[in-house]
């Protein structure tokens, strides 16, 4: 079955630093429980101000960050890493369950973000997203 | 203050009216009246009829002006006499009264339209004596005053923008302006437009229907004071603060200001983010607001199949 290949071939990769940023309690606690079965390590923020703290005081390898959040969204975060930090941007991975205008999606592109997701997505897909930053 | 008249205001308006009647009156001047003219309007809007003797007495104005504000008054329309002995005065519904003061506004500003045409025509026939202009791409300036004198540059930089128009100010500058034609225009102008702006949460409404992909948010190191916008490589209205509550500008013309104000503005473009297109979950509708949380069940039912899937790997791995 694919999803337990690449379970156990993740064992052998290197660990990686992920953080996840969504409201969506739920959503993290489980991205953050296969996270950890394929031996990476994992920050959970259910905040966007805390996602801001996090990502600059701390090096990830990859970040998982939704959209839709109330008072710090996800947009707010890309501005403010664009204007003071722009090469987080490439670690990024938007997985958002709002509906993004092409244009946005073209926006994204041009500030260098790695990917954009709609949910529901498939885990193998979110996973080969995060090991593929690290090259 | 007279007795009568302090008794007037206090028995009419109350203590708690008063401020609001300050302002009406401070209105008032704005549509055109003097403050004598919007002090006797207002009274007699207030109190009913009175006789022009009764007027001077409660408001304190001699008699002959009296009698002047109040025929001015009637000429505008906003008020009228009462056949009688003595002659009585009473007010039109202030409704209907800046009605009147509006269309005859309007009426002023058409006959004003109409006679251009005339002086033009008339000063075609008269012959020259002086060429137009010596220095055409010249070193012009011109200090303009008040919200309406930059407004009618503005907009016409806009109107007549082959090229660009770049814009350079905080929201709060662009509210200024919101409900003006200088925005509508930026929205239908030709030439290419960039708009560097503080777009902030409060006063981006100003800038709505302005393409979001020709805005770019100054940031805060760039906040500083100052606005300008810029029409092709020819001409730049810059405003000034000068600490008063009234709008300064300076235009000009002039090709080194031009060009080193572009030089600036390109640099802090360079350097700036694009607005993105927010999403506020709250404002959304409710269909949106359902395929969000569907697709969010959805994922979690999808991230749940892998754990448990992964788990019964692990257990049959262990029982093997």
């Amino acid at each position: 079955m694919s999803n337990t290949v690449s379970s156990s071939d993740n064992q052998n990769e290197s660990r990686l630093n992920v953080l996840i940023i969504d409201d969506n309690e739920q959503i993290t606690k489980m991205i953050s429980s296969f996270l950890d079965m394929s031996n990476h390590e994992c920050t959970v923020v259910n905040d966007g101000k805390e996602g801001v703290e996090q990502i600059k005081t701390h090096q990830y390898d990859s970040i998982v960050l939704d959209l839709a959040m109330p008072e710090c969204d996800g947009y707010e975060i890309l501005d403010i890493l664009a204007k003071e930090d722009p090469s987080q941007l490439s670690k990024i991975i938007i997985l958002t369950a709002s509906n993004v205008p092409l244009e946005t999606v073209r926006k994204f592109k041009e500030l260098g973000i790695s990917s954009c997701l709609q949910k529901p997505v498939d885990i193998d897909q979110l996973l080969s997203k995060i090991t593929d930053l690290t090259g | 203050m007279t007795m009568e008249e302090a008794l007037i205001e206090n028995l009419v308006l109350g203590n708690d009216h008063k401020e609001s009647m300050k302002k009406i009156n401070e209105n008032l001047i704005q549509y055109g009246l003097t403050p004598n003219q919007a002090k006797v309007y207002l009274f007699l809007t207030k109190t009913g009829e009175k006789t022009a003797s009764a007027i001077s007495k409660s408001l304190n104005i001699p008699r002959t002006e009296s009698y002047h504000l109040l025929n001015s008054l009637e000429q505008k329309g906003i008020i009228f006499s009462i056949f009688g002995k003595p002659t009585k005065f009473n007010s039109v519904p202030i409704n209907d009264a800046l009605t009147i003061v509006i269309d005859n506004e309007k009426k002023r500003i058409s006959d004003l339209e109409l006679k251009k045409e005339k002086i033009l025509t008339l000063w075609e026939t008269i012959p020259k004596h002086v060429e137009e202009s010596e220095n055409p791409d010249g070193n012009k300036f011109q200090i303009l005053q008040g919200r309406n004198s930059i407004l009618v540059k503005i907009e016409r930089m806009v109107k007549t923008a082959e090229k660009e128009m770049l814009v350079l100010g905080s929201d709060t500058n662009f509210i200024k302006f919101y409900h003006t034609e200088f925005v509508n225009l930026l929205k239908k102008t030709k030439a290419e437009l960039q708009v560097l702006t503080t777009f902030s949460k409060k006063g981006k409404f100003a800038l709505d229907g302005l393409p979001l992909n020709n805005i770019k948010k100054l940031d805060e190191t760039n906040r500083h004071n100052f606005s300008f916008i810029i029409k092709d490589d020819s001409e730049v209205v810059f405003f000034i603060n000068s600490g008063s509550s009234e709008l300064m500008a300076i235009w000009t013309d002039s090709k080194s200001f031009v060009s080193t104000l572009k030089s600036l503005f390109k640099l802090i473009w360079r350097k700036s983010a694009f607005v993105l297109e927010k999403e506020n979950k709250f404002t959304k509708n409710m269909s949106e607001d359902y395929d969000h949380r569907l697709r969010e069940i959805e994922q979690e039912k999808v991230i749940l199949d892998y754990l448990q899937q992964n788990l019964m790997v692990k257990k049959g791995g262990k029982n093997e």
